[in-house]
């Protein structure tokens, strides 16, 4: 049955490659922290936009666990000259005290330095098993939100709903993972992608809520090399969902 | 990018969206039913050509029409004997030269030519210039028909400049012999004339210099009698035409003139150094009592912009400033049967390099009482142009104009168009090629300003119409039409110069009155989506269609509508100048009214073109903010992807729309939702919850996929049924779908 499935999975998405096929960067998960960053600009965007525009232009995957509201919207200018990775980065989010920029599981991590407690916390939730065919990094990226929920909630018996599909050509997968937080299974979906980021949908005080998964996405997987003014309208939409914030 | 400009673009995106969905306002507002323009059989005659004393006749014969026109030529000779030529078929809006040396047989050396054809009126035109290469002259004879006539009167201006000989060639046209008597200062003639003769007629057997009032009167009927009138001095290549008209054809006590030349010409045009232009205006008198006559010009001086004082602004258009200025030159007295001369040029000195000018002349007398005669002329006498000199509203007017136009053998074709009222006038233009069109945008004329539409410098500018369009850069010949939205206010001529050969051509007919014409009214964005707070200019175009098949475009008029409504000020509101402004969430129209007309020839003696207004709206529906989204494409299904479970997939391109089902093409939409099962949850579904997605310019996004998953299936005949409500920029749209999943298929609203 599981191979008859595959091909179904692979069939819709071979009639959709006309629908927005386009040339996709890759996610160079040999980059390191230390990689090279010879030049990077950016004009009045906000801090996550300059770091998704960083790793769309150097190839470099990333989960940025931590997003607040002035990361997500306030515009600035970044100038960034002869540098590594983290040098750039921690260039680009310099006035936010207090953050780790790790590399792992082939991507780069963004995430609180002291982060709360790791049974509380949603990205650390550890999944005892997940199992995922190979598909579009959207739809895998919704049937691990579905595993999580259900997870956390072992009375549900099934769901339905939708997702954006996103690029039916970029494929990740298969997955078998077992005793995999979520945090390091988004890392290898997004480790595993033509280049993509994955980004916190909650506020440092949401992310110990587990009962929010249920009640919505808490992630969002956004692929490199998309419409290119689709960052500020994501960033703006997540951005929406998050307490307001005083500067 | 700053939030300003973010803001801009997103404007710019939201314009750019809407435009895309231009359509015809002819969904709302059906024009008339058009049927074709009869056709009868139509003539007329061309006083005078000669091939003797070395001179050259070129027959222009112009079709008009969008359909081939079939000619028929007779050529008479000064005796009045006919030749009649093979018919000569005439290609759809085009002209086509013949010189007479090449059709006329022996014994047909001068004379004159009929033309007839099939047709609606006034669909071809027809002129003879008559020119000699070796002399450096020419000179210009137009055809005449009826609507140039209202008595058997004729009278013009002859002027001789020293060393030069005046000339009126005289033609019957009608079936009787005529008599007629000519009188020119001290020359009295009287004679008679048998049927198609022509006679020459030299004016100055005595030595005259002084310009002169000639008279002529016959005892036919009115436009028995026609004629050309023209001055040459083969010494110096000085060559000029004048005209005798009936001063009762005149309707205004107004005349103009359009384009004069003086001073030193632009450089551009290759006159030799030093060249330099006088414009004598001569005025007559052919009243019984003095007149007052008031001399303005309007004059345009380009000035060349030097910003960087490196010259390279000058060498750009794009920074050359135009001023328009009227100027009152002089008050004349002149006495009955007086001739006045103003030059022009003197009151036009130090003003700067003129690039364009023409000449009003207001008398305080009954129309009619006043003739004039201008020919701009170079201080050696080579280079001399006539300006006819008309009022506008003469019976020989009426609403177009067309003429051919050339760029061949090193010849400049301009077309130069004059406002002879205090009102800014509003001209289409259109320009075509072997094989394609050129419509420049409309030209709005401010008050009795002249301006001149140079046909090398349009095509050499590469410079796109509103479709796009170019002159091809090889483009060397065709025709231009004009037309004036108002009748009788606007003048214009067409002169072709050869400056090398020393030679020019002037063509000025009107070509009628169109009682077929009709407009429309094109609207964009049609319609127009906005979310509240945001704003959109409407752009409306208007297109007028004439009884020869031009097109004319007017672009951008929407400032120009009589006013702007809308149905629902709570939805959207509009500017005077068609801007809308989204005011809250629902559909409104929004209209602009416009001031459009139907012309027509005025009964009972069909002599005067005259306009009917009406309001014509041109609706728009404008709807802010989204209605629902829909499906609008399946792209895939299938059993569920998600392991540990069955169910189904599917994928689908959704679509934000309108309450009318239409797509709500507005890019950069944040859109989200919410999923709510209901009491019918026979598969024990939990809802799931997209991430944000948002829309391109047409309203879509893509693979938005459907899933069920659960442990209940494959349930025979068991279904949950969830309600899908949709946010838009975190604003619930109104409608809300249903979504049944079973365990093999999914729809949405019911697809």
């Amino acid at each position: 049955m599981k191979s008859l499935r595959q091909m179904f999975w692979l069939g819709p998405f071979l009639l959709l490659i006309s629908i927005s096929a386009q040339a996709q960067p890759h996610c160079d998960i040999s980059s390191d922290l230390s990689a090279s960053i010879a030049e990077f600009n950016a004009q009045q965007v906000s801090r996550i936009e300059a770091l998704l525009m960083l790793g769309e232009q150097y190839n470099l995957c990333l989960g940025i666990e931590y997003v607040d509201r002035n990361l997500l919207t306030d515009l600035v200018d970044i100038h960034v000259k002869s540098g590594t990775a983290a040098t750039a980065i921690d260039s680009i989010l310099s006035p936010t005290r207090g953050l780790t920029i790790e590399r792992r599981n082939g991507a780069i991590e963004i995430r609180q330095r002291v982060s709360a407690d790791k049974v509380r916390n949603i990205f650390g939730y550890v999944i005892p098993k997940w199992e995922s065919s190979r598909g579009p990094i959207q739809v895998v990226s919704l049937l691990l939100h579905w595993a999580l929920v259900s997870e956390l909630n072992h009375q549900l018996s099934g769901f339905g709903g939708h997702t954006g599909g996103g690029n039916p050509q970029d494929l990740v997968g298969p997955f078998n993972e077992n005793d995999q937080s979520v945090r390091d299974l988004l890392d290898k979906v997004v480790a595993q992608s033509k280049g993509a980021a994955w980004i916190s949908e909650v506020s440092g005080d949401q992310v110990t809520d587990l009962g929010l998964p249920e009640k919505r996405r808490i992630w969002m997987i956004v692929e490199y090399g998309g419409p290119k003014d689709q960052y500020p309208d994501l960033l703006r939409a997540i951005a929406d969902q998050l307490p307001p914030q005083v500067k | 990018m700053t939030r300003q400009l973010r803001v801009a673009v997103l404007s710019g995106v939201f314009l750019l969206s809407s435009l895309a969905m231009v359509r015809s306002a002819q969904a709302q507002v059906t024009p008339p039913v058009l049927s074709s323009q009869p056709t009868s059989d139509q003539m007329t005659n061309i006083p005078y050509f000669t091939l003797r004393d070395g001179m050259s006749s070129t027959l222009t014969l112009q079709n008009l029409a969008s359909t081939p026109t079939k000619v028929t030529l007779t050529i008479f000779n000064t005796e009045g004997r006919a030749h009649v030529l093979d018919p000569i078929t005439l290609d759809p809006h085009s002209f086509k030269e013949v010189q007479l040396a090449d059709v006329a047989p022996q014994g047909f050396d001068s004379g004159n030519i009929e033309v007839a054809f099939n047709g609606i009126t006034m669909v071809v035109t027809c002129q003879v210039s008559i020119f000699s290469l070796a002399e450096r002259v020419s000179f210009e004879s137009r055809e005449q028909d009826m609507m140039d006539f209202e008595s058997t009167n004729l009278a013009g201006i002859v002027s001789l400049p020293k060393g030069a000989d005046g000339f009126l060639a005289v033609t019957n046209v009608s079936k009787n012999t005529l008599k007629y008597q000519l009188t020119a200062g001290s020359m009295e003639k009287t004679a008679t004339l048998l049927p198609r003769e022509t006679r020459l007629i030299k004016l100055n057997e005595n030595e005259r210099v002084a310009p002169t009032l000639v008279k002529l009167q016959q005892n036919g009927l009115p436009g028995d009698l026609i004629t050309t009138g023209y001055v040459l001095n083969l010494k110096n290549g000085y060559s000029s035409s004048f005209f005798m008209v009936d001063p009762g054809i005149m309707r205004s006590s107004v005349l103009a003139g359009a384009h004069f030349r003086v001073g030193q010409p632009d450089p551009s045009e290759g006159f030799p150094e030093g060249t330099r232009f006088s414009s004598p205006l001569l005025l007559a008198n052919v009243s019984a009592k003095p007149v007052v006559a008031h001399v303005s010009v309007d004059y345009t001086v380009e000035n060349k912009q030097d910003s960087k004082g490196n010259d390279e602004d000058a060498k750009n258009n794009s920074t050359t400033v135009s001023k328009d200025t009227v100027l009152k030159v002089k008050d004349l007295t002149i006495a009955p049967g007086d001739v006045q001369q103003v030059e022009l040029s003197d009151a036009l000195g130090g003003v700067g390099q003129i690039a364009e000018a023409g000449v009003d002349i207001a008398y305080d007398a009954a129309p009619g009482s006043v003739i004039g005669q201008l020919t701009s002329v170079d201080q050696s006498g080579d280079y001399a142009f006539v300006v006819p000199v008309k009022d506008p509203e003469g019976m020989s007017e009426a609403l177009e104009g067309g003429y051919p136009w050339t760029l061949e053998n090193g010849t400049t074709t301009v077309l130069h168009l004059k406002n002879t009222t205090k009102d800014i006038q509003t001209v289409g233009v259109i320009i075509r090629y072997a094989g394609g069109t050129y419509i420049p945008d409309g030209f709005d004329l401010q008050p009795y300003q002249t301006i001149a539409v140079d046909i090398k410098k349009l095509r050499d500018s590469k410079q796109p119409d509103g479709q796009g369009r170019l002159i091809p850069s090889d483009a060397t010949q065709g025709q231009l039409v004009w037309m004036q939205q108002t009748p009788y206010t606007v003048i214009g001529r067409a002169e072709g110069t050869d400056v090398a050969a020393g030679t020019s051509k002037s063509f000025s007919c009107i070509i009628g009155c169109c009682d077929y014409f009709w407009s429309d009214f094109t609207v964009s964005p049609d319609p127009m989506n906005g979310l509240v707070g945001e704003g959109g200019q409407f752009a409306v175009t208007n297109i007028g269609t004439d009884c020869f098949g031009n097109g004319f475009l007017w672009y951008n008029v929407q400032a120009k509508a009589a006013s702007w409504s809308t149905t629902n000020a709570a939805v959207a509101t509009v500017s005077s100048s068609g801007y809308a402004y989204c005011a809250g969430a629902g559909s409104a129209t929004v209209s602009g009214n416009f001031n459009d007309k139907n012309y027509y020839m005025k009964p009972p003696l069909y002599s005067q073109c005259v306009y009917s207004a009406f309001i014509y709206p041109t609706p728009s529906p404008v709807n802010v903010g989204p209605y629902q989204v829909e499906p609008v494409a399946d792209t895939g299904h299938g059993p569920a992807l998600s392991n540990g479970c069955a169910g189904w997939y599917r994928y689908v391109t959704n679509q934000i729309q309108n309450q009318n089902g239409s797509p709500f093409a507005h890019a950069g939409i944040i859109m989200n939702d919410v999923v709510d099962f209901g009491t019918t949850n026979q598969l024990g579904l939990s809802p799931i919850f997209g991430n944000p997605v948002t829309t391109d310019s047409s309203g879509n996004w893509y693979n938005d996929l459907y899933e069920v998953c659960t442990s209940k299936c494959p349930t025979p005949g068991g279904e949950s049924d969830a309600l899908q409500s949709w946010t838009y920029n975190n604003l619930g749209l109104p409608h809300s779908n249903l979504v049944i999943y079973k365990c093999g298929s999914i729809t949405i609203d019911g697809r």
